[in-house]
């Protein structure tokens, strides 16, 4: 979960970090701000590069801070989306400007902290000034040598980090004022999957500007989490203008049957994912919801050989959403399962899914992933020709 | 000779008294595998499967002196307290099959690894099978589909982040006549205890395994450096790598699919830098897991 700047930087002036004299204020309550002389005027979304965007705005003057903060209502994020609120901060006059990231290494494996001494905008044409510095997250650091004077920041940023089970940690710039270090803008990201650990997150409301989810992405995600046994729509695409509904297993096989789709020219009405043993009822929820999509031509019910999750019981869950679906006059259903009791599930895929409803086609695990593919093509191929015929 | 695990390695399984784990438990047994002891905190005493239940892992290690291995089948949030009970335990492989464990449970756990010289594999690995022995849930209790290696018939190592995509693969080659030495699922989170690069030394000195199959996809960089740990490598053998992420890179920037550590961020990452590293150190890229096994066919004496 991003943060945005203001939330950022509420969680490191909580550590005991500088950060500029601000507030948060919205679009519909500008008649009441009073603004500082000269000031700061940021967008609050969630991506890079605000300045190249024009969403972030020095105003020299009073007269101008209005005009600038109008001028930014009629703006949107870089993705098109709209956002309701603005930092407005005092100007903040410097000597040096820093950059300095916490975040976990995936090649080393171990907490690291980027730190360059030339921070400020553009830092990705600077990378080459970034050094890198392992840290604990089992004891907080005791020594900088890289930069000694930095240690009180890093100490509070590591406090910031692990208390908050972030997995990035960002200022920048840092810059360095009379009054010390102060952080002129922050990027955090916190863990979802250490939710469990902090019920305070529930209260932080996401602002305007992340990647919006679609009403049916939140309906996946509702399926997912509604009970605590693997996944069923935790992550779902929607592409408009596709024909063919996705229901994949096993994250590994997903990314393989989606490079298959693109690579055959079918085209994808959506993209989602259950795996790890979910019960019946999330896959019959999650089966309905793909089932559901505007004009669908046909099914791809697709995943490895499974390890641990019982096809019976999720291949049922996906027959119950099928029959539960406004699907029927024979859409072609390819399905290609294996793993434990996959035989016992396809017998009762047959029995169950009436074939004036569904032109169904089942594959075991001694045929290739890609063929299921294959199949579906041919056998739409196959319908439109007799179509035309007609 | 296998690695990772071998017919002396001995298990305890930390969660027997739960479905998941209890499930693994017989599969494992099915496999071949030596399970001494089961750990659940508060349920010491009981037996499942005919396996002794103790309260900590440190009571089933002092009633079992050669428990070798642990297998861990705790839900996320107590996967870090269960890690922590055998490495203060003293057991020097530790294997974790959740998803969804937080990085900096799985960070803090390697650095302490890292202290008492232990390996863990995991998070989210589906585990390993080896003509021996096995751990965690690979094959879902069954073995057919399997066509192992032994002294007289070297085979190939597999090693993938995705369980159900290795276990796809065993199918496809036993169906071509190709036999397994080794089946590894490393997980496929942004970090992971034991990478491709780490397993690769072993696989290289392993008689049973003749050549070495990477099934990878786009995000981190697990991929780039099997490049260079086979470029670095004195002993060498074929290496065939398959990498996803047609699709996965459509997608924007520090979006995850599939695994939580398929990310593209920047230009770090992607399919084509991986490709293009593992090319350069002489890595067969297959352009699909069929083409893996034409691949091998042309490399391996079968």
């Amino acid at each position: 979960m991003l943060l945005t700047e203001y939330e950022g930087k509420q969680l490191l002036a909580t550590a005991g970090l500088q950060i500029p004299k601000g507030q948060l204020v919205s679009f519909d309550v500008l008649e009441e701000i009073s603004f500082p002389d000269k000031c700061m005027i940021k967008a609050q979304v969630l991506h890079g590069n605000r300045a190249l965007n024009g969403l972030v705005k020095k105003a020299e003057s009073r007269a101008e801070a209005k005009s600038l903060v109008a001028e930014m209502a009629t703006k949107t994020d870089r993705y098109g989306e709209p956002f309701t609120d603005l930092l407005i901060e005092e100007v903040t006059t410097f000597s040096s400007q820093w950059y300095v990231a916490l975040r976990y290494d995936t090649k080393r494996r171990r907490l690291v902290c980027d730190v360059s001494a030339e921070g400020g905008m553009g830092m990705d044409d600077r990378g080459g000034s970034i050094q890198t510095i392992e840290l604990s997250v089992l004891t907080a650091p005791v020594s900088f040598d890289t930069f000694p004077s930095l240690l009180p920041v890093i100490q509070k940023m590591w406090q910031v980090f692990i208390l908050n089970d972030a997995v990035l940690v960002e200022i920048n710039p840092l810059v360095e004022t009379a009054e010390g270090f102060v952080c002129l803008d922050a990027k955090i990201e916190l863990e979802d999957a250490a939710r469990f650990r902090h019920p305070e997150w529930k209260t932080i409301s996401r602002a305007a500007g992340e990647k919006k989810r679609s009403k049916l992405e939140k309906k996946a995600l509702a399926i997912s989490r509604s009970d605590y046994q693997g996944v069923a729509g935790e992550s779902f695409f929607e592409f408009p203008g596709g024909t063919i509904g996705v229901l994949a297993s096993g994250g590994g096989a997903s990314a393989l049957v989606m490079d298959g789709l693109l690579q055959s020219g079918l085209r994808p009405a959506n993209y989602t994912e259950y795996s790890g043993n979910p019960k019946k009822e999330k896959v019959a929820e999650l089966t309905k919801l793909v089932a559901s999509l505007d004009n669908l031509e046909g099914m791809l019910v697709v995943g490895s050989t499974a390890n641990f999750t019982d096809i019976y019981e999720t291949l049922s869950g996906v027959v119950e959403g099928l029959l539960a679906s406004p699907l029927g006059n024979q859409t072609p259903v390819v399905i290609r399962r294996g793993g434990p009791r996959w035989q016992e599930a396809f017998e009762m895929v047959q029995e169950r899914l009436p074939k004036e409803r569904f032109d169904v086609h089942l594959l075991g695990p001694d045929v290739p992933i890609l063929d299921s593919v294959i199949v579906l093509r041919d056998v739409l191929q196959k319908k439109q020709n007799n179509k035309g015929r007609w | 000779m296998a690695v990772l695990i071998d017919e002396t390695t001995v298990y305890v399984i930390q969660g027997l008294t739960g479905k998941e784990g209890q499930r693994a438990a017989e599969w494992m047994k099915n496999g071949g595998a030596k399970i001494a002891a089961g750990v659940t905190p508060g349920k010491g005493g009981q037996t499942v499967l005919n396996i002794p239940i103790y309260n900590t892992v440190a009571e089933a290690v002092a009633a079992h002196p050669e428990i070798s291995a642990s297998s861990i089948y705790a839900p996320p949030q107590f996967v870090k307290e269960a890690a922590v009970e055998s490495l203060e335990a003293g057991v020097p492989f530790i294997h974790i099959i959740a998803e969804n464990v937080p990085t900096r449970d799985i960070v803090e756990i390697l650095e302490r690894a890292q202290t008492s010289g232990t390996r863990v594999l995991g998070p989210s690995s589906v585990g390993v099978a080896c003509p021996t022995s096995v751990v965690g849930s690979l094959g879902g209790g069954t073995f057919d589909g399997f066509y192992f290696a032994d002294d007289q018939h070297p085979g190939v190592a597999v090693i993938s982040k995705s369980g159900g995509m290795a276990n796809t693969l065993v199918h496809v080659l036993s169906a071509a006549g190709i036999r397994q030495s080794t089946v590894i699922g490393i997980g496929g989170d942004r970090v992971v205890g034991t990478t491709y690069a780490d397993i690769l030394p072993d696989l290289l000195e392993d008689d049973q395994t003749q050549a070495i199959v990477i099934l990878g996809e786009i995000g981190g960089s697990y991929e780039e450096d099997v490049a260079s740990a086979v470029t670095a490598a004195q002993h060498k053998k074929p290496v065939v790598a398959y990498i996803s992420g047609i699709f996965a890179e459509t997608l924007p920037k520090g979006v995850s699919f599939g695994h939580a550590g398929a990310i593209v961020d920047a230009e770090v990452g992607t399919r084509k830098s991986k490709i293009e590293a593992l090319s350069a150190a002489g890595v067969i890229i297959a352009s699909d897991p069929q083409d893996i096994v034409k691949q091998l066919e042309n490399i391996v004496q079968l």
